[in-house]
């Protein structure tokens, strides 16, 4: 099991949050302007990176807020949480 | 006993005496119902002067801004729910604060809404009642960590909860534990079910909740 | 076909007391080139090079395994086979794979252990119930064998099953297959690496691709722990890791890599008759032939390459198996492990060319690849023959994230993602 730490909240059991894979996706600001193939890249095309990773989660039993950590995708360590708007320590902004 | 006739208390159709009998009235467990008259929910911004003093007009309590704390004053509790957003509640008939709240924020970015009615509350005391607690809750509820004046929402027996923990004077807890309406039917016989082996009694006596 | 397994083979060794079996498949050197090379050793990989080799005649075939053959999802998953989905696409594709599958022990003259004992899917709610109608009726017109179930029925054919309607979930009835079933999945591996070794396939183990070289946009070969290796066609089939080797060429995946986990008891006698799938209260049990009941959770949440995952998914998994059999509340876990599946947006697997000449990616069979391992094989192998998808891929290529032309199978994928 995660013990994951809510920035408002401390560490609480993983069972209290939802998933919401990866962050700083940004959403396209002329989505009409976007090809088929654009489009599609930012709709399903993710990551998914073993290792280093900056993801969403939301303390969905707690606090109801979504925040980001940095979490390892193979040992599950989480090395950093941060806030939504906030850069991440690996210098994504946003 | 079963409770019948009552519009209002979660007891309902729960079998009272089905309290474990060990030696006579040596319980580990009490539950009681709460009665709140009234739930509001508050959302605003707490670095925006006016939305803190305008509650604290009506309220006479200051909003607590520290994460998971809960302020009290006479009958009324507010807790923090997240950044932006309280619970409060009322136990008194004779006061309403929807409204006022209302009239003291109006201008400003808020929301208030009404929960009363959507929710119930429970006492659960005694001297094995955060054993019994804890054994379908992941929170740390030792006196330590889950000091008085602290409140936190988490999972309780696969249901969403909100609980307080109040210190009385001889130094005992009890656990105030706030659950939305229809989850309150299974959590009693949940914590019936877990209390079994403590014993345990329901209190109707004081501040039921029945009519 | 030397080495033929028989009875007579099986009398010949018991007269050397079992010494002088031959190895079963090489363990050949990686030589410098090959016309095609098969990333990854599970059972999709070497079925793979086995009908490349056996339909194509293309037998200069290496498959490189980071570890050893059978040792990733093919080793892990809970072995049912079944093919009732409910679109024409993915019903033809899986009922292809259901056909080989029932004469894979003959044509690879080993045992996989297949066993058409049924599986069962259970609806718990009147949408579950109308649901489980309508893909069985489309199963139906697909020539696919499917039934829906009155509970009646379904204790007739599982007598432990609790059908009463005090249930938290209770049963309402279920669709059945009766020629789906479960598999010896190790055995499915094996089967391959030895049918496709008869054709001259070199199965390489112990050999991690680090990299794919290109050049002018086609593929040139692989860069791996044992150096270099040149072909002009590059087969990945990599499940959980595709990603990565997608990154290595330079290509996006809509996939993402969950823990998925599965469990097996202490060995019972037999109590289970077929296979049980409950998509509402999330589990599915059978009963291998060693008496273990074989359990299988849903996905945890989160990506994670870790081969494990979260305890409170196997309690929920555990609650959910103890409703259905009441039963076997006492019966004891001896083992939990997990796999690393890649789930693709639609639940359905991409099995397609890439905007790289000579690379081809069978992945994102997410949490149900093992039914389709014969079949998936046979239409990769036709499709890195050929350069173009079978009739039975087509629909499942890379463009329909881009075209919208999506298989939503989450209903008949059985697992909750």
């Amino acid at each position: 099991m995660l013990s994951i730490d809510c920035p408002w909240c401390g560490s609480r059991d993983q069972s209290e949050f939802s998933y919401g894979g990866e962050a700083h996706i940004v959403r396209p600001k002329e989505p009409e302007k976007l090809s088929d193939e654009d489009w599609g890249d930012y709709l399903f095309n993710r990551k998914n990176t073993k290792g280093r990773f900056e993801e969403q989660w939301c303390h969905t039993a707690g606090c109801r807020r979504w925040f980001n950590a940095v979490r390892d995708s193979q040992s599950y360590k989480i090395e950093a949480v941060y806030k939504i708007g906030e850069q991440s320590p690996d210098g994504i902004p946003e | 006993m079963t409770i019948s006739g009552s519009k209002h208390s979660q007891f309902v159709g729960i079998d009272l005496d089905a309290s474990f009998k060990g030696i006579a009235g040596d319980y580990g467990v009490w539950f009681n119902e709460i009665s709140v008259t009234e739930f509001v929910n508050l959302r605003g911004d707490s670095t925006h002067s006016g939305f803190l003093t305008g509650v604290q007009r009506v309220t006479g309590v200051e909003l607590p801004v520290i994460p998971n704390t809960v302020v009290r004053s006479g009958g009324l509790s507010c807790h923090w729910l997240g950044p932006d957003e309280w619970l409060m509640t009322v136990k008194k008939p004779e006061v309403s604060i929807m409204q006022d709240l209302e009239d003291s924020l109006s201008g400003l970015h808020i929301a208030v809404t009404d929960l009363t009615g959507g929710q119930s509350l429970f006492g659960v005391g005694g001297r094995q009642s955060r054993d019994v607690l804890s054994a379908a809750c992941t929170l740390d509820l030792h006196a330590d960590a889950f000091a008085q004046g602290s409140c936190a929402q988490t999972i309780l027996a696969h249901s969403n909860v909100l609980i307080t923990p109040a210190f009385q004077s001889s130094g005992d807890c009890v656990f105030e534990v706030l659950v939305r309406r229809s989850y309150a039917d299974h959590l009693i016989r949940w914590l019936m079910d877990a209390a079994h082996e403590d014993g345990f009694e329901f209190r109707l006596d004081d501040n039921s909740g029945l009519d | 076909m030397k080495n033929k397994y028989s009875i007579f083979s099986l009398v010949r060794n018991a007269v050397s007391y079992h010494q002088n079996w031959s190895q079963a498949w090489r363990s050949p050197d990686p030589k410098p080139a090959y016309d095609a090379i098969i990333v990854g050793g599970g059972g999709h990989g070497l079925a793979t090079a086995y009908y490349l080799a056996k339909e194509h005649s293309i037998t200069r075939v290496a498959v490189l395994e980071k570890g050893w053959i059978g040792g990733g999802n093919t080793g892990r998953n809970t072995t049912i086979v079944r093919s009732n989905y409910l679109w024409d696409e993915a019903a033809h594709l899986y009922e292809k794979s259901l056909k080989l599958w029932e004469g894979l022990s003959q044509e690879l003259n080993y045992n996989v252990m297949f066993s058409q004992r049924g599986v069962m899917n259970l609806g718990h709610t009147l949408q579950d119930m109308r649901d489980i109608v309508r893909r069985s009726s489309a199963n139906q017109l697909n020539g696919i064998d499917s039934e829906v179930l009155t509970p009646a029925q379904i204790k007739n054919i599982e007598p432990t099953i609790n059908i009463s309607q005090q249930a938290r979930y209770p049963i309402l009835g279920a669709s059945f297959q009766p020629r789906g079933g479960v598999a010896r999945h190790d055995a499915v591996a094996w089967g391959f690496a030895r049918g496709a070794d008869r054709y001259g396939v070199d199965v390489i183990q112990n050999c991690e691709v680090t990299g794919i070289r290109q050049q002018n946009g086609s593929v040139t070969g692989v860069d791996t722990t044992r150096g270099f290796i040149a072909a002009p066609k590059v087969g990945v089939v990599a499940a959980g890791h595709s990603s990565l080797l997608a990154d290595y060429a330079g290509l996006r995946m809509p996939i993402e890599s969950h823990p998925l986990q599965a469990l097996v008891s202490e060995p019972l006698k037999p109590v289970l008759n077929t296979v049980i799938m409950s998509n509402a209260v999330h589990g599915y049990i059978s009963q291998s032939d060693k008496g273990e009941l074989v359990v299988g959770a849903g996905i945890d949440s989160y990506i994670g390459y870790g081969q494990r995952g979260s305890y409170s998914v196997i309690e929920g998994n555990i609650a959910a198996i103890v409703e259905l059999f009441p039963n076997f509340s006492r019966v004891k876990m001896l083992r939990q492990w997990g796999g690393i599946v890649d789930v693709c947006p639609d639940a359905c697997p991409i099995i397609s060319l890439t905007p790289v000449k000579g690379l081809y990616f069978n992945c994102g069979w997410g949490t149900g690849g093992f039914k389709a391992t014969p079949g998936s094989g046979w239409v990769f192998a036709y499709t890195i023959a050929r350069n173009t998808p079978h009739g039975l891929n087509a629909a499942f290529d890379l463009n329909r994230f881009y075209t919208g032309a999506l298989i939503d199978e989450h209903g008949a994928a059985g697992v909750a993602h």
